[in-house]
């Protein structure tokens, strides 16, 4: 094997992470702010998403449509055509689904997941013309979604309730 | 087992009117930290490269994952909530940044560290941890491997695939690999290796089943090779700092991913997997079919000696069982009266036959099955497996169900005509 030690590589990383120029935005906070407030500057300036971390796994939900208001926000922001911010939304209420759903009913799980593959699979139909690539949507939507301890726990004790399981990756148009 | 003249029942379906088929399912068996979702997105991305039907043979494809969680799971999370306490807890409770950091990068670190030098060091400790932690799961694993298919639900589906006929092609990257190994074993009992082909990537094991893929930059498997033996390396990728991200955007700076090494098609390693997968669907010999694929279907299978029966109550009131096998909306064409099953029901593909509303499920002790664990598998031409119940059933009840399992409720849209199914309370 080539040569390319672990610690090679974390070099490599804070290389390649602080001298790359891609992003988003630019922060508004001058050089001379704290860290900290340089990284709340990429929040209000939307580099990086802004996202309320209450204290509860459901998060705020004030229009109670199935989506933590936060991640929609995210979604109308990043996304730009209106399919494929309604088939972020759909995937977004299945996450939501997920974290709220009684881990220990088989059946409830097994019907998310159900949805979570159609909810992907509409990505797919509607993230068609390159960037974002959809594999990328799908991890920024879940990563939104599961923003705290708590709620990323959560997800990956359902993900664990469906150890074993399998499910089709449906063709066609499964957009809501 | 009295077949009820499957080749008769298949020529009865009218193409024109099919609203369901596949000729060869393509089954994936995932990697470690990987989420449900995100073995969809890796079964979006195979169909991406393989597409619906196959070049060679016209085969429709479809594209399913047997799901494995990772065990351990959850202690990456504990260790990033450490790492993000680092450097005066700059990203502390961050934890939306997790997916990314479990790949080394991503574009939201990338930003944050052009702004922010110090947080630099955050995801590169986290990726030290985490080929560690990756192969000691892998270890712990390869120590004790699944010795059989023990997912019941995952043994039912390949049971029904190969029931109705389906080639079968396994794909499995990184600790799937440990477990594909019995459900090809089993798949063997059931059909023929013409019939059934495993493709591996990032495999632990040196026990395969087909041809592999292993990068030697893969940290996490060759990581295990002072513990024992893995296989042979059978290409070169770049190092971190000159490969192209994945589709995901993401590069991974271990060597393992899916998406960002095995099947990333800026990486020349990628056309090894695709060449693999793409010569096991053209070479593929379909199994005899016993059994009808439907809209839906419900497989039963028993633990033993005896005999277990089937019932489907149709919406239009038809009961369809071993002395009706006929409904109005479907068959019953599997029937066995002697041990184990399968018994098979389907309902038609042909939309001027299915009937929308719901269908019951039940079982019933005929004959000396009195406490055996009876399983039954309802699967859709849509999303696959929809549920799997295992029973235990009671005292002979001849021809009267005494359990129902499931209701399986088919729904129009008469706007569209399309149907769709769902299980109910």
């Amino acid at each position: 094997m080539r040569k390319n030690s672990i610690l090679t590589i974390a070099a490599a990383i804070v290389a390649l992470a602080a001298l790359s120029a891609c992003g988003g935005g630019t922060s508004a906070v001058s050089e001379q702010a704290t860290p900290k407030a340089k990284i709340q500057g990429l929040e209000e300036s939307g580099v990086i998403p802004k996202l309320e971390r209450s204290e509860t796994v459901g998060g705020i939900d004030a229009d109670v449509n199935g989506i933590r208001d936060d991640v929609e926000t995210f979604i109308a922001s990043e996304y730009h055509t209106p399919e494929q911010q309604a088939a972020g939304r759909q995937f977004a209420s299945v996450m939501q689904a997920a974290l709220l759903v009684d881990k220990e009913d088989g059946a409830a799980v097994k019907a998310i997941s159900l949805r979570g593959a159609r909810a992907v699979n509409c990505i797919y139909q509607s993230f068609n013309d390159g960037e974002p690539q959809p594999a990328a949507v799908v991890r920024q939507i879940r990563s939104v979604s599961t923003n705290t301890k708590q709620r990323l726990l959560t997800y990956l004790a359902y993900s664990k309730a469906l150890d074993g399981t399998t499910s089709a990756l449906p063709e066609g148009n499964t957009c809501e | 087992m009295a077949l009820a003249s499957p080749i008769q029942a298949l020529a009865q379906t009218d193409p024109a009117n099919n609203i369901c088929s596949a000729d060869v399912a393509l089954l994936f068996f995932n990697g470690v930290q990987t989420t449900p979702d995100g073995a969809d997105v890796a079964l979006a991305e195979l169909r991406r490269l393989h597409g619906t039907r196959a070049t060679a043979t016209g085969d429709r494809i479809r594209y399913e994952k047997l799901y494995n969680y990772s065990n351990g799971f959850e202690d990456f999370v504990e260790v990033f909530e450490q790492r993000l306490l680092e450097q005066d807890g700059l990203l502390e409770g961050r934890f939306e940044l997790f997916f990314e950091a479990l790949h080394g990068d991503g574009p939201w670190w990338s930003r944050i560290v052009s702004s922010v030098r110090e947080a630099a060091g955050v995801v590169g400790g986290f990726a030290d941890w985490f080929q560690a932690a990756a192969v000691r799961q892998m270890t712990t694993l390869l120590a004790d491997p699944p010795t059989q298919v023990n997912y019941a639900e995952h043994r039912a589906r390949i049971n029904s695939l190969i029931l109705e006929g389906r080639k079968l092609v396994f794909v499995a990257h990184s600790q799937g690999n440990l477990f594909v190994k019995p459900a090809y074993d089993y798949a063997l009992t059931q059909t023929d290796a013409q019939s059934v082909k495993v493709v591996h990537l990032a495999p632990a094991s040196p026990t395969l089943s087909g041809p592999h893929t292993l990068a030697d930059l893969d940290l996490v498997i060759n990581g295990l090779r002072a513990a024992g033996t893995v296989p042979a390396i059978t290409d070169q990728i770049p190092g971190y700092l000159y490969r192209e991200p994945g589709v995901s955007g993401l590069k991974d700076p271990l060597g393992h991913g899916l998406l960002e090494i095995y099947i990333n098609q800026s990486l020349a390693i990628s056309q090894r997997a695709k060449g693999d997968i793409n010569n096991a669907l053209e070479t593929l010999i379909a199994p005899p079919a016993s059994a009808a694929a439907g809209f839906f279907t419900a497989t039963l299978t028993w633990d033993g000696t005896g005999d277990v029966d089937l019932h489907t109550y149709e919406p239009g009131g038809s009961h369809v069982y071993y002395s009706a096998k006929r409904g109005a909306a479907g068959y019953l064409d599997v029937d066995n009266t002697r041990s184990y099953g399968p018994e098979h029901y389907y309902a038609s593909c042909e939309a001027n036959r299915l009937q929308a509303g719901t269908y019951r499920i039940a079982l019933a002790n005929y004959d000396r099955a009195t406490g055996r664990a009876a399983t039954v598998q309802i699967a859709s031409a849509a999303d696959g497996v929809l549920g799997t119940k295992t029973t235990t059933m009671g005292g002979e009840t001849r021809s009267s169900p005494s359990v129902t399992l499931f209701n399986v409720i088919v729904t129009k849209n008469e706007e569209s005509g399309n149907y769709s199914v769902s299980l109910g309370e």
